[in-house]
């Protein structure tokens, strides 16, 4: 199933998006995150997505992201040393995405 | 949860303050030993968490202007500027300026504030500044007026940085980018983020940090830089910050070999370690598992570190164990509150036990009383605070008053450690301020006259604190030049308040200047001299329950010694019976207890005196005082009390004994009973008043004036001037 993630993804929405990543692992089947559209994302939102890798994983079903818009995570996690967010692999997806 | 901007601002102002007294002390410090580096550091800490904190919380104006004072202190720091008294001055007074702007009451001092930043530039050099300020306030602490010193250029040298925020780190607004963009400004930097503790999405709290960092730096910059750069998260976050020499000792470099440092060393690959901390498995077991290492090898380096880290963990300082928390004082006083309930209920329960004949009733009677004593020694302990703290804004006040006075004052205190309950430091404040006033303005003298009088031209007032019994004696001490009491008489002789004639013993003259209105200044300055101050003193040390004491000896100086309890939430009493009431008198005012039996009583010719080892005082009758019916016992008992210098006795029925007790305050309907401070409960429930004591002599006493006034001095007693509320 895909999220959208939001434009901002900062303290202030990790709540409300927790909430919407839960949903969409409750749904069943992989989880892949649409981050186009994010502008910006905090460290909270970057712990948030790491949780959401694990209980993908946990699950055992994918997780990926879809193609494009990496940018802003892209950035953040580098700069805060997260390094398993920018790992291509999970981007790989993308290509066909 | 999302704090409000309110709550926020209150945070930082408390923190702010508590920094700010801080600086203070520091800069003051910093005056007497100017090469201490240690305490140069100490202040640009101080203000660069002022600042960042400031910029963080919306204090804007105030992150502009700490970083001018911060500026100057860099440089400091680095030895391009040394420290001069101007600069320890215009310090201080940009550090009040911070504090008024904190407070929320510094609108109205915006050209001051640019005056004091004009001479910042010119004691700092104006062209680190240029221009710097904006950046300050953009949330970022600034990295580029950071001027290295040219010409120390420190060799590049490389610092672990383990770095475990607090869990609601990011809740307080704080950035973790931010923290780490400027840790990258120093130099070569890796920075790798711990995701272990972050728990799966089901049981994630999303608005807490979970997230841990290890960073290797390499920078010229120093140590100081590079913890600079976690200053205002320190406190409650856990950083390391370790020197580590290239290629330096063995277990050291074992101690890298595991985890994040593999992935540095490009030991491992990022899709090694990532499948490793998803399975949320032992690193080295996976590592072992994939064939890359041998389990020798791996085992090795566990053991080899799990020693160095207990060697390291040895070797810090347990400093974030020792910890404190912050409780609003209204808490504390609560459970002072419930504490004394605890206790009069305990005496109760123990004075039944006494009477059932029920041995395990008593078994668990004994156990409650050993709690409950327990219980209330701690708690009344927790409100105990060191004295040290109120001794600091004194440095300050002497300071500020040798310049204003044109003299030379050092203040030099002792005893700092000693620990009084809050409620009584609080108060202790002013009154002290009055005293070093009086000290700093009429005792010391001016340097000219000084010398001339064969003493050092520099002054000294000695403020001391100290234990005595279940008191604390606070001294005052001056070198200056005593009192005159010629002078005192005269004034006193003007006023009406003694007879031209009165002969009066020098401690007695010297008691008058506690009397309202007093002052023999013959200059008012806009210091002391106007006649207020040692009454007032006076009156707030007997409020505390507390005593003052005058010595002075001319040409030497004057000793001023506060004797004040410990804590005010007990009394130490003792208990006696008048009818069928029962009061309490104050054992730190009761000397002795005596007969009084009826053929004293007939001796006296109606008079109301007795004779104590053939001295004659005068006392009250307690059942008079009170109007309590009923006959008088064939013997009663005569408490001796001082008061002001007079003896006094009080006649009660009966001596019951001893008898320490939680004060309880008498309700707003009693508040203008004259000769009663509180009361108390007693074990059987019944309602003991507390005599006020000092009242009481007073009050009886004035109709006995001169005859008291005769017996004094006889005696010439000490001149204790004041006593128990």
């Amino acid at each position: 199933m895909t999220v959208n993630l939001p434009a901002t993804l900062t303290i202030v929405q990790v709540t409300q998006c927790r909430a919407a990543l839960l949903e969409a692992l409750e749904a069943g089947g992989d989880l892949e995150l649409d981050a186009r559209g994010v502008e910006e994302i905090d460290v909270a939102g970057l712990q948030l997505l790491e949780a959401a890798q694990k209980s993908a994983v946990a699950r055992g079903v994918a997780f990926r992201f879809t193609a494009g818009g990496r940018g802003a995570i892209e950035s953040t996690a580098n700069s805060v040393g997260l390094r398993l967010l920018v790992d291509p692999t999970l981007w790989r997806e993308v290509s066909h995405a | 949860m999302a704090l409000n901007l309110d709550q926020l601002s209150s945070v930082y102002r408390e923190e702010a303050s508590e920094r700010l007294a801080e600086l203070e002390e520091t800069l003051l410090e910093l005056e007497d030993a100017p090469a201490d580096l240690e305490l140069v550091g100490r202040a640009f800490r101080a203000m660069h968490t002022i600042k960042g904190s400031g910029a963080m919380f919306g204090f804007d104006e105030v992150a502009r202007f700490t970083h001018e004072l911060e500026t100057v202190f860099d440089r400091v720091r680095n030895g391009a500027i040394p420290v001069t008294p101007e600069l320890i001055g215009v310090a201080l007074k940009a550090k009040d300026l911070i504090r008024a702007m904190v407070e929320g009451a510094g609108a109205e001092d915006e050209r001051e504030r640019a005056t004091v930043v004009e001479q910042l530039r010119a004691v700092g050099g104006a062209q680190t500044l240029a221009g710097s300020s904006e950046a300050a306030v953009a949330g970022a602490p600034p990295v580029a007026p950071r001027v290295q010193t040219p010409g120390v250029i420190a060799a590049a040298k490389s610092y672990r940085v383990r770095f475990r925020p607090a869990r609601d780190l990011l809740q307080d607004g704080t950035n973790p980018v931010t923290l780490l963009d400027e840790l990258r400004s120093l130099g070569r930097c890796e920075v790798v983020a711990h995701v272990r503790a972050v728990p799966a999405l089901e049981e994630l709290e999303p608005e807490l940090c979970f997230l841990a960092w290890d960073a290797v730096v390499t920078t010229d910059k120093g140590e100081n830089a590079v913890r600079d750069v976690f200053i205002f998260v320190e406190g409650r976050s856990e950083l390391r910050v370790d020197l580590i020499d290239d290629g330096g000792v063995a277990d050291d470099a074992a101690y890298k070999k595991l985890g994040e440092i593999l992935v540095a060393r490009e030991d491992v690959t990022i899709e090694q370690l990532k499948s490793a901390l998803d399975a949320q498995k032992n690193i080295g077991e996976l590592l072992v598992e994939k064939g890359l290492v041998a389990p020798e090898a791996v085992e090795a380096a566990a053991v080899e570190q799990r020693v160095v880290r207990e060697a390291r963990s040895k070797r810090e300082p347990p400093k974030e164990e020792a910890t404190s928390i912050r409780v609003a004082a209204t808490k504390l006083d609560s459970l002072v509150d419930l504490v004394g309930e605890l206790v009069i209920a305990q005496a109760r329960l123990g004075q039944i036990a006494l009477n059932r004949d029920d041995p395990e009733l008593f078994n668990i009677a004994e156990v409650v009383e050993r709690l409950a004593a327990n219980l209330r020694d701690n708690t009344l302990n927790i409100r105990m605070v060191p004295i040290g703290t109120t001794f600091a804004r004194f440095k300050r006040l002497v300071r500020d008053l040798s310049t204003e006075l044109g003299k030379d004052i050092d203040l030099v205190t002792e005893g700092a450690e000693t620990e009084l309950d809050k409620t009584v430091i609080e108060r202790l404040g002013d009154p002290l301020v009055h005293l070093i006033r009086n000290c700093c303005d009429h005792g010391i003298e001016a340097p000219a006259e000084r010398t001339a009088g064969g003493k050092p031209a520099k002054g000294t007032v000695q403020l001391s604190a100290y234990y005595s019994g279940a008191s604390v004696l606070i001294e005052i001490h001056d070198d200056g030049r005593g009192l005159d009491s010629s002078a005192i008489r005269a004034k006193a002789v003007q006023r009406g308040l003694i007879e031209d004639s009165a002969r009066l013993s020098e401690r007695e003259l010297f008691g008058l200047v506690f009397l309202p209105g007093f002052s023999t200044a013959k200059q008012v300055s806009n210091l002391s001299g106007r006649g207020v101050g040692l009454d007032v003193v006076k009156r707030s040390i007997s409020a505390l329950r507390g005593s003052v004491e005058l010595e002075s000896e001319a040409g030497r100086g004057t000793t001023i010694t506060l004797k004040l309890p410990l804590t005010l939430a007990i009394i130490d009493g003792l208990l006696v019976s008048v009818g069928e009431g029962r009061y309490v008198l104050p054992m730190s005012l009761v000397e002795e207890c005596v007969e009084l039996t009826e053929e004293d009583v007939e001796r006296s010719n109606g008079n109301q005196f007795a004779s104590v080892r053939g001295e004659l005082v005068p006392y009250v009758r307690l059942r008079d005082w009170f109007g309590v019916k009923g006959a008088r016992p064939p013997i009663e008992q005569i408490a001796i009390a001082t008061s002001d210098g007079v003896r006094c006795g009080v006649v009660v029925d009966q001596v019951i004994g001893q008898h320490q007790t939680v004060i309880k305050t008498l309700g707003t309907m009693y508040k203008d009973v004259e000769g009663l401070s509180g009361a108390t409960i007693l074990g059987d429930g019944a309602v003991a008043l507390i005599v006020d004591l000092a009242k009481l002599v007073r009050m009886s006493t004035t109709t006995l004036e001169s005859v008291a006034a005769e017996a004094a001095r006889e005696r010439a007693p000490p001149t204790e001037v004041a006593a128990m509320a």
